[in-house]
């Protein structure tokens, strides 16, 4: 039987208008990922500022330069559904590729802040 | 329904009320456009010593004109245009940081909720599509604002599935029975 499982991984913006790349791995019990959203110790600035890539087996998922307000939900939406559902994608090799930039942008003052993307999905049952 | 990718395109505006043509190149293994998202990286500064904006206008003026222009787009395949929508230059709700927070967010709900694209069904045989924007932000503030227009693009290919699916393309909005 499949459980949910649901981890963040982190990302540290230090410097303004750069790129950050990471690649995560998901335990071997995770079979599926089927949400993401995107956190941050500083909403602010990873609203106006930030764009992102995500890639999950290998596969692009979201294109580079697509907008983090896109997949940021407020205390505004129902806990449950705060993550945006992408279908249930193997994780066979369980790599997630992270890739966020930071731009300029006009309203904020750049600090450095820390960006979580947040996974949901199906891990097996460990006896 | 086949793979579902999202291509991302962006063109730079630099004055008020200015009018820009561009295309926007799409994939050869694209069958359908079946979303369009837009958003907007302000570039101009408000405030501080990067000062463009006049010392009246501030944040609060950018809340108030939060339309920067209006987007028009046209395939090559249909007659007349297929969207056009005002393209706003969100911001962020910082209410929440308030003790009332929850009291306000009932009264915002239209201010940061959850997004998502506007659905359209377009299918494509050639790989551009024609694009007109108009800018409004700068002819309201009446000064040149620089930002960047990004249009997202949701395209439906002829790629296997392999479990992708996202949110906006299965949510139907469930109908209150009376």
């Amino acid at each position: 039987m499949l459980k949910y499982y649901s981890k963040q991984f982190d990302l540290q913006v230090t410097e303004a208008g750069k790129t950050v790349k990471k690649t995560f791995e998901v335990d071997k019990s995770v079979k599926t990922i089927y949400g993401v959203c995107i956190l941050s110790n500083r909403d602010d600035l990873a609203y106006y500022r930030g764009s992102f890539r995500l890639e999950i087996n290998k596969d692009e998922i979201y294109a580079e330069g697509y907008s983090t307000k896109k997949i940021m939900s407020s205390e505004n939406v129902e806990p449950n559904k705060r993550c945006y559902f992408i279908g249930k994608i193997s994780v066979s090799n369980g790599l997630i590729t992270f890739e966020y930039k930071d731009s300029e942008d006009g309203r904020t003052v750049f600090a450095p802040y820390t960006v979580s993307l947040s996974v949901d999905g199906e891990r097996e049952n460990e006896a | 329904m086949n793979r579902v990718r999202i291509l991302v395109s962006e063109t730079v505006i630099t004055m008020a009320d200015q009018i820009k043509h561009f295309q926007i190149k799409l994939s050869k293994h694209t069958i359908k456009i079946v979303g369009i998202e837009t958003d907007v990286f302000i570039k101009s500064k408000f405030g501080g010593d990067g000062t463009v904006l006049q010392p009246s206008v501030g944040i609060s003026s950018v809340i108030k004109y939060n339309v920067a222009g209006k987007i028009s787009l046209q395939s090559m395949e249909k007659e007349n245009i297929f969207f056009s929508d005002w393209v706003k230059a969100s911001v962020f709700y910082e209410g929440y940081k308030k003790p009332e927070a929850f009291q306000i967010h009932t009264e915002a709900k239209n201010i940061r909720g959850k997004t998502a694209p506007k659905k359209v069904d377009v299918p494509v045989e050639s790989t551009i599509i024609n694009a007109l924007y108009r800018d409004n932000i700068g002819k309201q503030l009446k000064q040149d604002i620089i930002y960047t227009l990004k249009v997202f693009v949701w395209t439906e290919t002829n790629e296997d599935k392999n479990g992708v699916a996202f949110e906006f393309l299965n949510s139907e909005k469930k109908t209150k029975k009376k």
